[in-house]
């Protein structure tokens, strides 16, 4: 009937009826929404201002045109491409969690997939505006999807950017439905405990959700296809990205392990986002019961196996450069290593290379401020890994005529910092209007 | 009309069970339960038929692949132009399109066949909520058929 | 189980035989150019150490399906010793590949031997030790099981790029070594649903049918999921070279896709270790019968080996005959090694 891995909410049952257990649980979970803190109106105040800042910035570049980026030839490619694969890839590991670890049948996945969904949906919100961004007439944005023109012209399906647009529309669409499908019964709660206006609000929510046997059989097979629907989308989606590089014949991006090694690296840079934004929350809600450090403890073997791989992509890019007869694509990897940015270089290989070794250490794996900070190493690790294969390829490709540099100017940085903020405050607002653990899920387990 | 309210799910299985014995179809029958529970799914799935599901989800999957293929080669040949050295119809670059819309297709299909199969969204729950919180309840509708 | 047994030393004599045939052969009789061997050793090098790391796997993840299959599966360990014996049997024909009478640091043929025995060696090494670690549940098994995937990553690794990728130098593609060792697993896996056949008494005796059946399904869905997965390489290799179009790129698949046999052979390759599973094992029914198993594990081994013989073809000449002679005195040798089992794990 019970099984270990649920720890302390296992040894209330003997003393309370089952369904006294699943209403503590429900009342422990739903705490976390009840009235703000002073402090979460300070965060969001912060939030708030920095998307404000991203978005004047960005209304300032359409005013004045794309001159005020820093990007220009020969690289033409910059901060806001950088951004992109970015976001994209903080995105994956919530489809990782919620639908490969599903399949999987992964106990610890309960605790992370909320969150991890939702900061998937939210991600992908601020990625999809970076190729907006990156437009000289984004008010021309439409031109991307394939539409009856008068023209009697069609989009190029050749092109790996029209694939872009069909992989991220793809991959929000079936995200945001993968994360609302598994809230509908958690939202049937809400309305059960709210009153007043927000009762009604949480019943449109429910869809008026009952929780009829048969309700709850279709819904656990549409669980199961849309886990095994978004298991192979997610190895698209980034691996789509990485073809936006690896389609050219650029030196240091044309290069077959590019889809794979994307997708390890972008379930790697989740994971420590995952690390980033529950480590807090868990602390300020106080769900140290629901999410124990056995579970930190396995998402973190989760982190260093990815790292392991992303390292491993790394030696052998570099070798093969070497091996192969090809002057440039060899200078190219010379370059990155003591060229102009040599210091991102080697700052990305010590973030997403070095650092996550040391989770071999059982000792770090269950120490949660240490995973705290590891998590940003490998934020930082994995942003300039874009910065460095964006940029640097660019920067130095075949002919020493046509080589230059790239430095971000303000208006870059300004809406890099605006993307942070406009998708923390979505989730600031997720965490505290909808249950941030997957209720009906555990009470499943504590059965 | 009989109601049947557990605490439990030890006494609520055996009670189930002991009714699917005598014959009570999934129209006589209502089951309610807070949260998905394998077990019994097992166990009513002996006596209920299964979701139909997988077909909608199965036909959403094919048509989108076909749309994907169908849509691709069509606009190529609608206006014939050659780019970057690579055939009109080049179908490893179209297989992306076509598996994007494959999933896309397949997970609308899912969404629309779960909606329809479980009654949703239903506006008299919205409105006047029939809750039993987190107990199992199994409510007889009729006696017989 | 009844039949012959082997031990390690009459192990060890039946493998220095087979290496010795099968160089006499190549080199003696027929002057060959040692591609059957090479395709021999590139498909059972699969078997020697991809059924290890699919258990490996399951014991870091502690997936519990693996228990009723790991006796059978751990049992091919020994097959790790044959593969380096075999490989000195290949290395007179080293003389074949396009870079032999320009040797640098890393294309050497002192280094390119050295290195590849000593990896296969270690493999082997910590194969042997995580299997007898694992087979009895010892507190050490995950920390084997690591050290032996990283031993196995870099090993299978080295094998795509020595064996197979320098006879085509200047041609790379920095997938190949994934391309290789996801495919060893793949075949570690279908391995298992070889031994669901053959096993099958057993295992229902051993186990309840429910618990033994419910691994069987994970099996089956394994193979499902790497079908998808396979597939899904080999596109992310294929696209990158037919975009790229680049000549040193692009002449490896034109080779290989441009004329017939080859281009049929090629095709079939993607329908037996895509297709056939992926579509078939759709089908829950289908994952339930072992004998259906069975069979879309021989499928898989057929890809495999289709495809193997298109790495080698192009460069050193298969001949049909030996290939034959040399798959199945292999072939033996493994078979024998997984009926020997209660020596080679040390189980009473």
């Amino acid at each position: 009937m019970s099984h270990k891995d649920t720890g302390v909410v296992n040894q209330e049952v003997n003393a309370k009826s089952a369904a006294q257990v699943k209403d503590q649980m429900e009342r422990d979970i739903l705490a976390a929404i009840k009235k703000p803190k002073p402090v979460y109106w300070l965060g969001l105040l912060i939030t708030i201002t920095m998307t404000l800042i991203g978005a004047a910035a960005w209304a300032y570049q359409i005013k004045t045109g794309m001159g005020v980026a820093g990007i220009r030839n020969p690289v033409g490619w910059g901060v806001y491409i950088t951004d992109f694969v970015f976001w994209v890839g903080i995105a994956h590991s919530g489809t990782l969690i919620s639908a490969i670890l599903f399949l999987f049948r992964a106990r610890f996945r309960n605790r992370f997939n909320r969150s991890a969904e939702a900061m998937t949906v939210f991600a992908v919100m601020t990625a999809g505006l970076f190729p907006l961004i990156h437009l000289g007439r984004v008010w021309f944005f439409y031109w991307l999807f394939p539409y009856p023109t008068q023209r009697l012209l069609w989009v190029n399906f050749r092109s790996p950017l029209v694939w872009d647009v069909f992989a991220v529309s793809t991959y929000f669409t079936v995200s945001a439905i993968f994360w609302y499908i598994g809230l509908v019964p958690d939202i049937a709660i809400l309305r059960r405990v709210r009153t007043g206006w927000q009762k009604l609000a949480y019943a449109f929510g429910s869809l008026g959700w009952k929780g009829t046997f048969k309700q709850w059989q279709h819904y656990n097979q549409i669980y199961k296809y849309l886990a095994a629907l978004a298991t192979p989308l997610v190895l698209s989606v980034h691996s789509v990205v990485s073809w936006d590089f690896a389609m050219g014949i650029i030196p240091g991006w044309h290069t077959t392990i590019f889809a794979p090694y994307f997708v390890a690296g972008a379930i790697f840079s989740g994971m420590a986002m995952v690390f980033t934004l529950v480590i807090p929350m868990r602390k300020f809600f106080r769900l140290e019961k629901y999410i124990t450090v056995d579970d930190f403890e396995k998402a973190a073997k989760l982190l260093l196996f990815t790292g392991m791989i992303v390292g491993y992509a790394y030696i052998v890019e570099f070798c093969l450069a070497m091996y192969s007869g090809n002057p440039f694509e060899r200078d190219q990897f010379i370059y990155r290593a003591v060229g102009d940015y040599a210091f991102t270089y080697w700052l990305m290989i010590a973030c997403n290379v070095v650092t996550p070794l040391t989770l071999f250490v059982r000792k770090l794996r269950r120490n949660i401020k240490y995973l705290f900070i590891i998590s940003f190493f490998v934020n930082i690790g994995m942003w300039l890994e874009r910065f460095n294969i964006v940029v640097i390829s660019l920067a130095h490709d075949f002919d020493p005529y046509a080589w230059g540099t790239y430095t971000p100017s303000i208006i870059e940085v300004a809406i890099t910092v605006g993307s942070f903020g406009w998708f923390l405050t979505w989730f600031l607002l997720f965490s505290k209007t909808l249950p941030v653990l997957p209720i009906t899920e555990l009470k499943e387990e504590a059965e | 009309m009989q109601i049947y309210r557990f605490e439990d799910k030890k006494p609520f299985m055996e009670k189930l069970e002991e009714l699917l014995k005598s014959g009570f179809t999934s129209r006589q029958l209502e089951i309610y339960l807070p949260h998905p529970d394998h077990e019994i799914e097992e166990l009513v799935e002996e006596y209920w038929p299964k979701s139909k599901l997988k077909f909608i989800t199965l036909a959403g999957g094919l048509s989108g692949c076909s749309a994907g293929f169908a849509f691709t080669i069509f606009t190529s040949l609608d206006w014939p132009l050659i780019t970057s050295g690579k055939p009109l119809v080049s179908i490893p670059p179209y297989i992306v399109i076509a598996f994007e819309l494959t999933i896309l297709f397949g997970a609308l299909f899912s969404l629309g066949g779960f909606l329809l199969l479980s009654r949703l969204p239903s506006f008299k729950q919205i409105f006047h909520p029939e809750e039993y919180g987190n107990e199992f309840v199994i409510k007889i509708l009729r006696e017989e058929t | 189980m009844n039949g012959a047994k082997l031990n390690w030393r009459t192990l060890l004599i039946a493998t220095v035989v087979i290496a010795v045939v099968a160089y006499l052969m190549e080199n003696v009789l027929l002057a060959a150019q040692g591609g059957a061997l090479l395709v021999t050793l590139l498909f059972w090098v699969t078997l020697a150490h991809g059924p290890i790391a699919v258990v490996a796997a399951a014991d870091i993840v502690s997936g519990k399906w693996i228990q009723p299959y790991k006796r059978e599966i751990l049992s091919v360990y020994p097959f790790g010793l044959v593969i380096p014996v075999l490989f000195l049997a290949f290395v007179p024909n080293l003389k074949y590949y396009i870079w032999y009478h320009d040797q640098g640091v890393w294309l050497n043929s002192t280094f390119f031997i050295t290195r590849n025995v000593v990896l296969l060696l270690i493999t082997f090494l910590l194969a042997r030790k995580f299997a007898l670690e694992s087979i009895k549940e010892g507190p050490k098994k995950s920390t084997y099981a690591v050290w032996y995937v990283l031993a196995y990553v870099a090993t299978h690794t080295i094998i795509a790029f020595d064996w197979v990728m320098s006879m085509e130098y200047p041609w790379i593609s920095t997938l190949f070594g994934a391309y290789f060792f996801v495919e060893a697993f793949y075949a570690g896996i279908a391995f298992g649903g070889v031994m669901t056949f053959i096993n099958y008494a057993n295992f229902t005796k051993e186990y309840p049918i429910k618990v033994f059946k419910k691994s069987q399904m994970d099996m089956g869905t394994l193979l499902f999921g790497f079908s998808v997965f396979w597939a899904y390489q080999f596109y992310s290799q294929y696209l990158v070279i037919w975009y790229g179009n680049i000549p040193e790129e692009v002449s490896f698949l034109a080779r290989r896709v441009a004329t017939s046999p080859m281009r049929e052979f090629a095709y079939s390759v993607i329908v037996l270790l895509f297709l056939i599973p992926f579509v078939t094992l759709l089908f829950r029914k289908l994952k339930g019968s072992p004998g259906y198993l069975l069979f879309i594990s021989l499928i898989i081994y057929t890809g495999l080996l289709i495809e193997r013989v298109l790495y080698v073809e192009p460069h050193l000449t298969v001949n049909p005959i030996l290939a034959i002679v040399e798959f199945a005195l292999v072939g033996g040798l493994f078979a024998l090694i997984v009926q020997s089992r209660r020596l080679f794990l040390k189980l009473s």
